[in-house]
């Protein structure tokens, strides 16, 4: 079927005018971290840069938290991503290869897991945290965000595991190799887009954790990125724009670094998820 | 935002190679690890917030927990609030939900059309902002509807009128933000639906002189089924938990127009240090999301077709 000339020019069109709504807020977010305060509070905007000044970056990299919290997101999310990829490797393999009674129950069950509401949990978590001593430490934040990132870390993986064929593994077997030596040497360097996939969606998703950020811990030093900005530079109702933006746009920026060098594996693996042949 | 993959089926491909009825140690341990954590960090806390909800539970007077028969539930159930608030919540879920999925599956099929050029480039763009985090999608957004110099008061010539500071319109400005951040997860896996549906069907039903929009509806969207079951459900438990954006673009409010259940649960909990009725709410709302995904799923699976 051929498509007029006329449609294809409205399809254009339409995806450009869409395109550009949904760029655009990335776009001013950027712009306006970047322009002087007398500029940010102009009417009517400006929509193109003119005079640009790295004094709001300069600005929060200097108020001695900003640089903390950073550091707090990036150990947290750091090693939720080793965590989740350890144990979701593990799981998936296990999943993808063994059957037992009740290893599909046990499966969904996995996966149902995303339905209770982590606020209803966290009444709980809060108090077991508590008593533990484990309140404004990275292991609450780690295990907090390691759960969030595990049912479909697995779930991905696991499809990954499903696509190589079992004879691989029984030929290692007769060639002497260990169950663990053949998951380790063999197997795990197959599934390497897989893997891939799954330590980029963990490390978003503990990037993006702002609950767990704001209640398990509640000193300044320990705070994570999320919650830090929303606690230290968000106040009552006269809010420093550029400060704000500044901000926001550094704790962005390195999801939308790694998202444009690797988005190609990211999609695969999650959309491997949802459709399956 | 989570990602809920379907609960059942896929699982065929496993029954080929099924073992014979000895227990693989080594399998089985290497389950351990995950199984632990998530015991850990999900069941045994929904057990403890049950057992929770059955108490009185205050965080400024520990030292009396006691069972409150059913106290809790009858102060959630006895007040307009919680009802208030469901329906808040509900009217939330459903427009932030419509909207990307209408969004969403509009600019998939436009995205999967033959015609299109710089398809790559369109998809790379779009899926941007959801690799932006919750908080800065907040803050960016609560920018953009800033009264004063926000840019939709300019371009709609809106005057100091506050988007987010008024009751009838603050929900919408939080959807406008939910969806904006949520559509091209969406799309995405709506797009990866369209291009598993078999060409030569379509060509099929265009030689026994089928339309344009018959073909869409008995091919298209059948084959998409199984796909639009997962990231709708998804979707709807995912923001049914939304609590980012409320709470900081709103906190709740103007006049609590804008509290929905996971705020209210926090309110209540830790702003009012009452755990057993934050828990009694959370309960409640828990057993709305098992009781209605289990349904759903059978329903939506009821209209799945296989070719």
């Amino acid at each position: 079927m051929k498509t007029k000339p006329v449609q294809k020019v409205l399809l254009h069109a339409a995806l450009v005018a869409v395109t550009v709504c949904f760029v655009f807020p990335v776009y001013w977010m950027i712009l306006t971290s970047l322009k002087p305060n007398e500029n940010i509070l102009r009417l009517p905007p400006q929509f193109l840069p003119s005079a640009a000044t790295l004094q709001h970056y300069l600005g929060i990299l200097g108020d001695g938290k900003f640089l903390l919290f950073y550091k707090n997101n990036l150990i947290v999310s750091c090693v939720t991503t080793v965590v989740a990829l350890v144990l979701a490797t593990l799981a998936a393999y296990s999943f993808s290869r063994y059957r037992f009674r009740g290893s599909k129950i046990l499966m969904m069950l996995f996966l149902s897991t995303q339905m209770f509401p982590a606020m209803t949990l966290l009444i709980a978590l809060y108090n077991m945290y508590f008593r533990l001593g484990l309140l404004n430490t990275y292991t609450a934040l780690v295990l907090a965000c390691s759960t969030n990132a595990l049912p479909m870390s697995v779930w991905i993986l696991k499809g990954f595991f499903d696509t190589i064929p079992k004879s691989l593994e029984e030929a290692a077997y007769i060639d002497g190799c260990s169950k663990m030596g053949t998951l380790v040497r063999i197997i795990f360097p197959l599934v390497k887009p897989g893997v891939l996939a799954v330590g980029l969606y963990a490390f978003l998703i503990s990037w993006e954790d702002f609950l767990w950020g704001l209640t398990l811990v509640n000193k300044t030093e320990m705070r994570t990125l999320a919650s830090g900005i929303a606690m230290t530079y968000l106040g009552e109702y006269n809010y420093d724009w550029g400060r704000v933006m500044a901000a926001a746009v550094s704790a962005a920026l390195p999801i939308l670094i790694v998202f444009i060098f690797l988005q190609k594996y990211l999609i695969s693996g999650l959309t491997a998820g949802a459709v399956k042949e | 935002m989570y990602f809920l993959p379907p609960l059942c089926n896929t699982e065929e491909a496993f029954c080929m190679h099924r073992q014979k009825h000895k227990i693989n140690w080594f399998m089985i341990l290497l389950l351990v690890p995950a199984v632990a954590l998530l015991t850990i960090t999900i069941l045994i806390p929904v057990a403890v917030v049950i057992v929770m909800s059955l108490f009185r539970y205050n965080m400024l007077d520990l030292a009396h927990v006691r069972w409150n028969s059913f106290a809790n539930y009858r102060a959630v159930f006895g007040s307009s609030e919680f009802f208030a608030t469901f329906g808040r919540t509900l009217a939330y879920v459903a427009g932030t939900v419509s909207l990307q999925f209408l969004l969403g599956f509009s600019v998939a099929l436009m995205l999967n059309s033959r015609a299109l050029r710089f398809k790559k480039l369109f998809r790379g763009l779009l899926f941007l902002p959801w690799t932006i985090p919750s908080l800065v999608v907040a803050v960016t957004w609560m920018f953009i509807f800033q009264p004063q110099y926000g840019i939709v008061n300019y371009l709609f010539r809106l005057g100091d009128y506050s988007v987010l500071g008024s009751p009838s319109t603050a929900m919408l400005g939080v959807i406008v933000a939910a969806v904006w951040k949520q559509m091209p997860l969406m799309m995405i896996m709506l797009l990866s639906g369209l291009q598993t549906v078999p060409e030569n069907l379509k060509e099929a039903a265009q030689m026994d002189g089928a339309t344009g929009w018959q073909k869409f509806a008995t091919i298209t969207i059948p084959c998409v089924m199984p796909v639009i079951k997962t990231v709708t459900l998804t979707s709807i438990v995912s923001n049914f938990q939304m609590f980012v954006l409320f709470f900081t673009m709103t906190g709740g409010g103007p006049v609590r127009a804008t509290t929905t259940l996971p705020l209210y649960t926090y309110e209540t909990a830790f702003s009012g240090f009452d755990l057993g009725k934050g828990a009694a709410i959370g309960v409640c709302w828990l057993a709305f999301l098992v009781v209605f995904s289990t349904v759903y799923n059978k329903v939506l699976s009821a209209k799945e077709v296989e070719y």
